[in-house]
C-alpha cells in the first residue's frame, strides 16, 4: 500500500550542495586537509582499498601541480564509513573518499558525497562501462566515479565436478537440480552456501531477475524490496534451504572459511574480484577451481547483478574539487595507477574503465585456474549487468 | 543500504535458526528501510508488490 511522506524531495535532498570550484583559487587551509602551497594543491584522500598507498605514490612522483596525502583507513563495516560520517559532521571530510556502491546513496542522501556532474567530462564517461556510471547517477546527476564493477559470477570446483560426474549448470533449475544431486551424491557437501551475512548477493539475485528494490521516478524514493522478481528468487533459494539442499551460514567466519578449505561447497556466487580473493586465501587450491557464468532463468535473455566494487567521491568538504576530480580521474583509468594498485598483491577486480581490462588480464597469473582467461568470462558478464538497480539510502 | 542490509541479514540468521522466510526477511527489511529514509527527511513511497 503507497504511503507517500514528502518533507523533502529525492531531488532536493542530493541537489542540495552546488560545487564550490571558484573557492579553490584561493583557499589556503581547507577543511580536510586541502592546502594550495606555492602552486602545488595538495588533497586529502582517505580509503580502505589495499594498494592505495602504491596508487597515491604514483600520482605524486607523476604529477607536480596536485600533490596527494593519503589515509588508510578501515573498510566501511569496520569503522571507516562511520569515521567519514563524522568527519563531515565535523566539517573536515577528506577531498576523496573511496564508498561503495550500496553506500554511495546515503552518503549522498546526506550531502557527504557532492554531485560531481559538472566534473564529469565526455572523455571520463566515454572511458567507463555505462552500467557502472549508471550505478553512480541518481536522475542524472553523478555522485562518485568507479574504480571497479564486479558482475556475479559462478565460481566452481572443477576437480569435484569431475570427481561426481556433474555438469556446469547453465540455468538456475540445472542449479536446483544439480543441488539435490550433490546432497545425495555427497551428504557431507553441499552445492553452495547462502549466506545469512549476504544481503548484497540476495540483491544481487534479485537484481539478476529484474527486482527494483529502490527507485527515484517521480521525486521520491520508492521502495518495493518484495516485488515479484524479488518473491522469485526468494522462493527459490527457501526450497533449496528446506530441502537442505544447500548450506545456511554467515559467509564471513571460520565456518565458511572451513567449508570453502575443506572442500565441502563446491561452488561460490560472487563478484569477479573473489576469484583473486581466494588465491590469496587458499593457495594450496590451485588448479582446483574454475570459473563459469552464473546461472539464468533464461538463457536467451542473460542477465547478471553486480557483487562489491568500490567508487571515488569528492565530499562536501573539499575546497578543490578540480584536483579532487583530476587525481580520481587518473586512478580509475590510467594505467600506471592499475599497475601501482595490483603492485600490492593479487587482484581480479575488473575495472569499470574498459580500456584497463586488458592491464589487469596481463598482470592476473593464471596458473591458479588452470590456464582460464577469468577476464574473457568477466569482459562477456559485465556487459550483462542489467540495466536500472539503484541501491538504496537507507 | 547499510541498515536496509543489516535488518534483512538478521532476520536471514533467524531463517537459518528455522524461523520465518527469506520472503519473510525481505518484507522486515523493506519495514525497517522506511523509518530511515524518513529520518533522513527523503520523500518516500513504498509498495509491497
Amino acid at each position: 500500500m503507497p504511503g507517500r511522506h514528502s518533507r523533502r524531495s529525492v531531488l532536493a535532498a542530493m541537489a542540495a550542495l552546488p560545487l564550490t570550484g571558484a573557492v579553490s583559487a584561493c583557499s589556503s587551509k581547507a577543511a580536510g586537509g586541502a592546502r594550495s602551497t606555492g602552486g602545488t594543491t595538495r588533497i586529502a584522500f582517505w580509503s580502505a582499498l589495499r594498494g592505495s598507498q602504491e596508487v597515491v605514490d604514483a600520482f605524486n612522483r607523476t604529477h607536480d601541480r596536485i600533490q596527494v596525502d593519503f589515509q588508510q583507513i578501515p573498510s566501511g563495516g569496520q569503522g571507516g564509513y562511520a569515521k567519514l560520517s563524522n568527519a563531515a559532521r565535523a566539517g573536515n571530510a577528506p577531498d576523496v573518499a573511496t564508498i561503495e556502491y550500496p553506500q554511495l546513496p546515503g552518503f549522498a542522501s546526506d550531502g557527504v558525497a557532492r554531485d560531481i556532474t559538472a566534473l564529469v567530462g565526455d572523455g571520463l564517461r566515454a572511458k567507463l562501462l555505462p552500467q557502472a556510471l549508471g550505478l553512480t547517477t541518481f536522475q542524472d546527476r553523478v555522485y562518485s566515479v568507479p574504480l571497479d564493477v564486479e558482475p556475479m559470477v559462478m565460481h566452481y570446483r572443477t576437480d569435484l565436478f569431475e570427481q561426481y560426474g556433474l555438469q556446469v549448470p547453465r540455468t538456475w533449475d540445472e542449479f536446483a537440480g544439480l543441488a539435490h544431486t550433490v546432497a545425495r551424491k555427497a551428504p557431507k557437501r553441499r552445492l553452495v552456501l547462502f549466506p545469512t551475512d549476504g544481503a548484497t548477493q540476495f540483491a544481487a539475485y534479485s537484481w539478476q531477475t529484474g527486482a527494483h528494490w529502490f527507485d527515484t521516478s517521480h521525486g521520491a524514493w520508492n521502495v518495493s524490496l518484495a516485488d515479484a522478481p524479488t518473491r522469485r528468487v526468494a522462493s527459490y533459494w527457501q526450497q533449496l534451504i528446506d530441502d537442505d539442499a544447500v548450506f545456511m551460514n554467515a559467509v564471513d567466519n571460520r565456518q565458511s572459511d572451513a567449508q570453502i578449505a575443506d572442500g565441502l561447497v563446491l561452488t561460490r556466487l560472487s563478484g569477479a574480484w573473489d576469484a583473486g580473493a581466494q588465491m590469496k586465501a587458499r593457495p594450496a587450491q590451485q588448479g582446483q577451481w574454475r570459473i563459469a557464468p552464473l546461472p539464468q532463468w533464461d538463457p536467451a535473455r542473460p542477465y547478471v547483478g553486480t557483487h562489491g566494487g568500490s567508487t571515488f567521491a569528492v565530499t562536501k568538504d573539499s575546497r578543490h574539487p578540480e584536483a579532487a576530480m583530476e587525481f580520481i580521474e587518473w586512478q580509475v583509468s590510467h594505467p600506471d595507477s592499475l599497475r601501482a594498485r595490483l603492485s600490492s598483491g593479487t587482484s581480479s577486480q575488473y575495472p569499470a574503465a574498459t580500456a584497463l581490462v586488458a592491464v589487469g588480464r596481463k598482470a592476473f597469473d593464471r596458473s591458479y585456474y588452470g590456464g582460464q582467461d577469468i577476464y574473457r568470462l568477466f569482459e562477456q558478464e559485465a556487459h550483462k549487468i542489467r540495466d536500472g538497480w539503484v541501491w538504496g539510502p537507507g | 543500504m547499510t541498515a536496509t542490509g543489516r535488518v534483512m541479514q538478521d532476520a536471514f540468521a533467524r531463517v537459518s535458526a528455522g524461523q520465518g522466510t527469506l520472503i519473510g526477511a525481505a518484507r522486515a527489511a523493506q519495514d525497517g528501510t522506511m523509518p530511515d529514509l524518513k529520518a533522513l527527511g527523503l520523500s518516500t513511497t513504498q509498495h509491497s508488490t
